[in-house]
């Protein structure tokens, strides 16, 4: 460790550089002035080689410069902020510590110095330096890898928007088609029955793997930060109708019941209308995959003042405590045999949680493992310049004109 | 502690230094006998500036390596160049110089 000492005492510099080697400090070096001192570490020219210097003893008092001045400018210096300084003051220079500490120094020794006082403060400080030369080395190979793990990552994010933007279209292809013959046997011609079902299979198939691929999109989407918003208020009582209304068949399937709650006069909310659709529609898909035949399934909607609330009940197999806090992860799903049965990515309630956050909404769960779920979320209400009062209440319109 | 406004010329006045400083001490007790010059050649020019920084920095020095009358001293230079006491420089300087011929080191 090297040590610098600045004077512009000849005999203090020759006392000090004395006591410091008597102590093993063999790389010790010293300036008589502010300036010197500026040179030697290399302020002046910055091409100049580093010093290296571990710690630096300032005299206060120095023509020209003093040493709390001297202390600010190496502060200000970003290759050298953390080299430690200990000031040397007289007992009548000790009025300037104040303005030493704020300048940067980190501790100070009185003059007349006591070698064993000397030994002690410089010892401590050098014990700094380590720690904190150890740890900017340890942060900057933390940065170096966090860095490639960042590039690492945005390169796989770009591999899997352009795979899935790839899968897209030929499966769009499939589906059309399949749709086509399945819809329209006037124009392609009857189908057997068993051409029927098989067809209805591959339909099945690809409109699972379309909503797959979208999720994939909406991922990388999300991770690129780039989701568009088309923001406007809406009545929320049809958004759920339509959800519901979309869910029937496999509801019916299922056996399961679907109500809705909302109370007369629920103020309009404020945002992305295909985008609340999508949140909805994956909690009440989640609730109907998750619900047994026979359950019940309560869209309810509210106004808490500020936002409009929106919550999903069901009547399955709830979720425990435990795995609340992460259904909302991606790629997170319960670890359970009947969970595992069925299909799921377990990106759903992820895609939802930004959905709502990039909205300026929240997004919460409530369970009781065994005894059904709840998960909600709110997004604001509409303000009040961005109704349409005249769709609103078109009597009273009518009234006061 | 020696009062060095008593010392007579001839006084054996002991001064006991740290061993370890044996090397640096004659190169010390050398830079004030220097000093002893340079503040009579201010003096006469009547730079009580250069003065002034000459007691401060024996005033800083002379502790450390254990010569408290010689920082006493200083500090009496120091005050006495701000204040401009051409008298009170002269007697300390003289003060110096018996001090220093007066001096003898025991290293411990």
């Amino acid at each position: 460790m090297s040590i610098l000492i600045v004077d512009d005492s000849v005999d203090i510099r020759n006392l000090h550089l004395k006591l410091l080697k008597d102590e093993g400090y063999t790389n010790v070096i010293s300036a008589s002035s502010a300036r010197e001192a500026f040179r030697l570490l290399g302020m002046e020219d910055p091409s100049a080689v580093d010093p290296h210097v571990d710690l630096i003893l300032m005299d206060i008092t120095m023509p020209e410069m003093d040493g709390v001045e001297a202390c600010f400018w190496i502060k200000a210096a970003p290759r050298l902020r953390d080299i430690p300084i200990i000031m040397v003051t007289s007992h009548i220079e000790v009025r300037y510590l104040d303005e030493a500490f704020a300048a940067g120094a980190m501790d100070y020794i009185n003059k007349p110095v006591h070698k064993i006082e000397l030994r002690a403060r410089v010892c401590s400080a050098l014990a700094l330096k380590y720690e904190t030369d150890r740890r900017k080395l340890a942060y900057r190979e933390l940065e170096e890898k966090n860095r490639e793990l960042e590039q690492a990552s945005i390169a796989t994010s770009k591999a899997l928007a352009s795979v899935t933007h790839d899968l897209n279209q030929p499966l769009t292809s499939i589906a059309g088609y399949v749709d086509l013959m399945l819809l329209h046997p006037d124009k392609l011609g009857p189908l057997n029955e068993r051409q029927h079902r098989y067809l209805e299979k591959v339909m099945k198939s690809s409109h699972r793997i379309k909503t797959m691929v979208d999720d994939l999109l909406d991922i990388s989407g999300i991770e690129a930060g780039n989701l568009e918003l088309n923001t406007s208020a809406f009545e929320v009582l049809p958004e759920l109708e339509r959800v519901a209304r979309s869910a029937a068949a496999d509801l019916a399937r299922r056996s399961v019941d679907l109500r809705i709650d909302v109370p007369q006069g629920l103020p309009p909310v404020w945002a992305d209308r295909d985008r609340f659709n999508q949140i909805l529609g994956s909690l009440v898909d989640n609730s109907c995959k998750y619900s047994p035949a026979g359950g019940s399934i309560t869209l309810a909607a509210w106004a808490d003042g500020t936002n409009i609330r929106v919550e999903v009940s069901d009547t399955g197999m709830g979720i425990a405590l435990a795995d609340q806090g992460r259904v909302f992860d991606k790629f997170f799903r319960v670890d359970r045999p009947e969970v595992r049965r069925i299909s799921g990515a377990g990106v759903g309630l992820f895609i939802a949680r930004h959905l709502v956050e990039v909205q300026g909404g929240s997004i919460w769960v409530r369970s009781q493992d065994g005894d059904g779920a709840t998960v909600g979320f709110a997004l604001p209400q509409a303000p009040f310049e961005a109704l349409d009062l005249d769709a609103q209440f078109p009597d009273e319109m009518v009234a006061q004109n | 502690m020696i009062q060095y406004r008593d010392i007579k010329p001839g006084q054996r006045i002991v001064v006991q230094v740290d061993i370890d400083l044996e090397d640096i001490v004659p190169i010390f007790l050398g830079n004030r006998a220097e000093d002893i010059g340079e503040v009579r050649e201010a003096l006469s020019r009547g730079d009580f500036e250069a003065i002034r920084i000459l007691g401060h920095s024996m005033k800083g020095a002379g502790g450390g390596y254990g010569f408290d009358a010689i920082t006493d001293m200083g500090a009496t230079l120091e005050t006495a160049a701000m204040a401009g006491d051409r008298r009170e420089i002269e007697l300390t300087v003289s003060l110096l110089a018996t001090y220093l011929e007066c001096i003898a080191v025991e290293y411990v």
